[in-house]
């Protein structure tokens, strides 16, 4: 052990006044971060991210930008369902129609599809499908079948059976303001309530709008219950393994300081709290947990040998601190790494997490020594130190290590081994995606969209835009749609075809009467209703196939197919109609790039911490050996989504490469403690390893649990992607400490011995 | 469908113009204020009846000499907004219309007493190529409603009622 000698700050194993006057200084400026911090962070903003998750000169990309900016886009369009058990019986549907009328005076309805406005023609005279009378019950349901035959995709606006029929709200084309949608919704369930009154119907509403609120809901009650939970798991296991609620309530409230930092400096540098960077505070509460324990830990390690808690405290600072800040500089790596994403959403997350790194970091070091310094100062801490003790059943985890030290070759061998083929299969692994990631598939508004999917028309298309030969839409115009909602049909079974041509049902009628119709129909729409199906500059018309989002691989093999079915038909390929499009077509083939660049940033992640790891202890050595333990779990976890078909998620690519971040610090807090245990320049001994272990593998157990069960609050989400971020994080936290005390163990024993005495050897 | 918001449109523009004569003769008295229409309406003199839905504010806004009607009407597919301005002048009234429907001004005149009114368009409103004279008619009851037909007649001596709705005071 080095010899340790009385900081020149303290006075007889107390404080000097001087050191008295700068501890209260520190309290006053901690406090006053404090307030700036509690201020600021009242004005955390909240947004799903989806308008900044797909970003990037890719093909696809541009492709779906052209058609946002040719077409009026249905992303702000609200949905409301009404169901009974037969929409035919005495006055529901006059309810519903009555819905349908008032609804085009809501606020910012722009048009409204429904039932009662399906056309027929008779001639070139259009009229609606129901009369304004409705016949006798028997009569309607005959005619309500009919309507699903005669009038193509719109006729799926209401069910088979007649308990279903959607009504569809479209507003303006414009970004997405939850205040502005929530008002619209509101407006849309008020008057949907006002006008079932009393009848048997049920209504609920979907849409986009509503399912990117659930989204923004979610988050914010996850960023209130993860970091609560995360507080008082971490303060419980703190109590359990310092057998001190005192000296756990000490380590909490470095931890708690590092939070409210964390949150308040968001709204100070413009980052809202989104899908992906809603797990950034409690990711930094759990970090700054781990940080404050080792300090912890080592402060209380120091007063039992004999050390005056002043000096216990600086001393701990000085021999653990430079580890937490390379723990803190390592998980900041791996932030870093994710900045390099196209994604803006993934990017932002990078950003947030290395300001939340660097921000954690200074408010543990500060406030821990604060703390600790400040309760010796009253009297408290030696008595507190005196009656917290250790935990017998976690001294009982030494066995993992001594394994693995005892079969150290077989360990290594074994070690790469396992690499090699848990990383194949993570190699391999599907990129998947669904725009419904974020939502809670129990929620009403995903349960709706089940109901469009499985009675009606889904939500989601994939969109073809169609050429046409010129401003006035021509009998070839009509005669190509009829080609390619031929194709669309056949190649997607189960899909819903929805084309300008269902505006000009001609029957049997010659296709010069139906791009008569279709001319007269598009030209007597309002802009906001012309533009779903023709662009603006009248030469392209859009050709949808309604289907559900069955996830991106899925969305990318039917995209596929109907492209290569589509270049087949001459006539087609030639009028350059061959090319899908749409948001369920662009987020399937961008998510696969943006997951290929995820797994870019994993690996820019792994070189970054291994160099800083290298750069540390100037020992290239230890870096590569740093890598081993902590890439192995990322590996194993990946290709286990790849063997159980779960495949590779946003959010589970984002948690790993976090938590490889994060489990790095294990390492760190090892590769230290060995440092500390040998004379520079001198080889490591097999006996330095073993004292390291000993006196490190508790705390990194119990940081471990504290990191874990941290974590615990994100099963209770009620954001899908949350609830998997939080299970892949805490299985990698867990496969991480067993490949700390065992696969580690067994390389840096290895090593040395392969490599000679010099090769693990610490510059001075 | 455009022609039926047409005619619903031009039937109101009939509806400010009578109640600017019958403002003279007292006849909108306590009429300002917030009006939901709800009735039938077609799209041609020949098509079939479509449900529709209007919700209109009129106010005075010269005492006795003009008033504005502002709103907009709906049928099951679409809506469009409604301006209408009419002015007094000695015993005659005029009104113009103009509407995102139908992209032009039309104009009306008409005469009637304090509960009952008919009014025309000034000139033939020609739909699909064949001019018709509109003829119109309000009955109030009372200051909470009012109903109102429109016929269309094509000048074979057949007239076709292409709306028939009924105002009530928004609550």
């Amino acid at each position: 052990m080095n010899a340790v000698e009385a900081p020149a700050h303290t006075y007889g194993g107390r404080l000097s006044p001087m050191a008295v006057r700068r501890l209260i200084g520190v309290w006053l400026l901690v406090l006053l971060v404090d307030v700036v911090a509690v201020i600021v962070m009242t004005h955390l903003t909240f947004d799903d991210g989806l308008d900044r998750v797909f970003s990037g000169d890719a093909a696809r990309f541009n492709e779906y930008q052209s058609a946002a900016d040719t077409f009026i886009q249905r992303e702000n369009d609200v949905v409301v369902v009404f169901e009974a058990n037969d929409l035919a019986d005495d006055g529901l549907l006059e309810a519903i129609r009555d819905f349908a009328l008032e609804a085009q005076f809501l606020d910012d309805v722009v048009a409204i599809s429904s039932i009662f406005a399906l056309q027929r023609w008779d001639g070139d005279d259009p009229g609606t499908l129901i009369p304004a009378e409705l016949p006798e019950a028997s009569d309607l349901r005959q005619l309500l079948s009919d309507l699903r035959v005669t009038t193509g995709g719109p006729g799926h606006l209401i069910s088979e059976d007649h308990k279903a029929t959607a009504v569809v709200l479209s507003y303006p084309s414009a970004p997405f303001d939850s205040a502005v949608a929530a008002a619209r919704i509101k407006a849309a369930t008020d008057l949907a309530a006002e006008a079932v009154g009393a009848q048997s119907i049920k209504t609920a509403l979907t849409g986009a709008p509503l399912l990117r609120i659930e989204t923004i809901n979610g988050l914010f009650d996850d960023l209130l219950r993860l970091n609560l939970i995360g507080i008082a798991v971490g303060f419980i296991v703190c109590a359990v393994a310092l057998r001190s609620a005192a000296l756990a309530a000490l380590t909490t409230m470095p931890a708690s300081t590092a939070l409210m930092w964390v949150m308040g400096s968001f709204p100070a540098l413009g980052q809202a709290i989104n899908m992906v960077t809603v797990a950034v505070p409690v990711l930094i509460l759990v970090l700054s947990f781990a940080d404050g324990l080792h300090l912890t830990f080592e402060t209380r390690r120091l007063v039992r040998e004999g050390y005056a808690v002043p000096q216990a405290v600086f001393q701990a600072l000085r021999r653990v601190g430079p580890a937490c800040v390379l723990a803190s500089v390592t998980t900041a790596a791996a932030f870093l790494a994710l900045s390099f994403s196209d994604s803006d959403l993934v990017a932002s997350l990078g950003h947030a997490g290395i300001l939340a790194s660097l921000v954690g970091l200074v408010a543990v070091l500060i406030t821990h020594p604060m703390l600790f310094l400040s309760a010796d100062r009253l009297g408290l801490l030696e008595p507190i130190f005196a009656r917290s003790g250790d935990v017998p059943a976690i001294e009982s985890c030494n066995v993992f290590w001594r394994w693995g030290l005892r079969r150290h070759r077989v360990v290594v061998v074994g070690s790469i081994v396992l690499l090699a083929v848990a990383g194949f299969g993570y190699a391999t692994v599907t990129p998947q995606y669904t725009l419904l990631e974020n939502v809670d598939r129990q929620s009403s508004p995903a349960q709706t969209l089940e109901t469009l999917n499985d009675s009606l028309l889904p939500v989601w298309s994939i969109d073809v835009p169609v050429p046409l030969g010129g401003a006035v839409i021509s009998p070839g115009d009509v005669a190509l749609m009829e080609r390619i909602a031929a194709v669309l049909g056949a190649v997607a079974m189960g899909g819903i075809v929805v084309s300008p041509l269902d505006l000009a049902k001609a029957g049997d009628a010659d296709r010069a009467m139906t791009a008569r119709r279709l001319d007269r129909a598009l030209s007597g729409m309002p802009e906001s209703q012309r533009g779903r199906f023709l662009s603006r500059d009248g030469r392209t018309a859009m050709m949808r196939l309604h289907v559900p989002d069955r996830g991106a691989s899925e969305n990318r093999r039917l995209t596929l197919a109907l492209e290569a079915a589509l270049a087949d038909d001459p006539q087609i390929a030639e009028a350059g109609a061959d090319r899908a499009t749409g948001l369920l077509v662009m987020a399937g083939f961008m998510s696969e790039r943006i997951l290929r660049q995820l797994n870019i940033c994993f690996l820019i992640a792994v070189g970054l911490s291994g160099a800083l790891v290298a750069l540390w202890f100037r020992s290239v050595s230890f870096g590569l050996i740093a890598l081993v333990p902590n890439v192995l779990p990322i590996a194993l976890i990946g290709g286990a989504l790849s063997l159980t078909g779960v495949g590779l998620h946003v959010a589970s690519a984002v948690s790993l490469t976090i938590a490889f971040g994060l489990a790095v610090d294990d390492t760190v807090h090892v590769l230290n403690r060995l440092k500390l245990e040998t004379v520079p320049g001198k080889r490591f001994e097999l006996a330095a390893i073993e004292t390291s272990l000993r006196k490190v593998t508790p705390v990194l157990v119990i940081t471990t649990a504290v990191l874990a069960a941290g974590l615990l609050g994100s099963f209770m989400s009620d954001v899908p992607s949350v609830r998997f971020f939080g299970f892949l994080a805490i299985a990698a936290f867990c496969l991480a400490i067993v490949a700390d005390v065992v696969v580690l163990p067994a390389w840096l024993r290895a090593c040395g011995e392969r490599f000679g005495s010099g090769a693990l050897r610490l510059k001075r | 469908m455009k022609r039926a918001l047409n005619i619903l449109l031009l039937t109101l523009a009939t509806l400010a113009a009578g109640g600017g004569l019958a403002a003279a003769q007292s006849g909108l008295a306590g009429l300002d204020g917030s009006w939901t229409g709800r009735g039938t309406v077609r799209a041609t003199p020949t098509a079939s009846a479509a449900k529709a839905y209007c919700k209109v504010a009129l106010s005075e806004t010269a005492p006795g000499r003009s008033w504005s009607i502002d709103g907009r009407c709906a049928d099951t597919r679409r809506s469009a907004t409604l301006g209408v301005t009419i002015r007094q002048t000695g015993p005659r009234l005029s009104a113009h219309l103009s509407t995102s429907a139908i992209g032009e001004r039309v104009a009306f005149s008409g005469e009637g007493n304090a509960s009952a009114m008919t009014l025309a368009s000034t000139a033939p409103v020609t739909i699909d190529g064949r001019r018709y004279r509109s003829n119109l008619s309000i009955r109030r009851v009372g200051t909470e409603r009012f109903s109102l037909v429109v016929g269309m007649a094509d000048g074979s001596g057949g007239n076709t009622r292409v709306a028939d709705l009924v105002f009530e005071r928004t609550r």
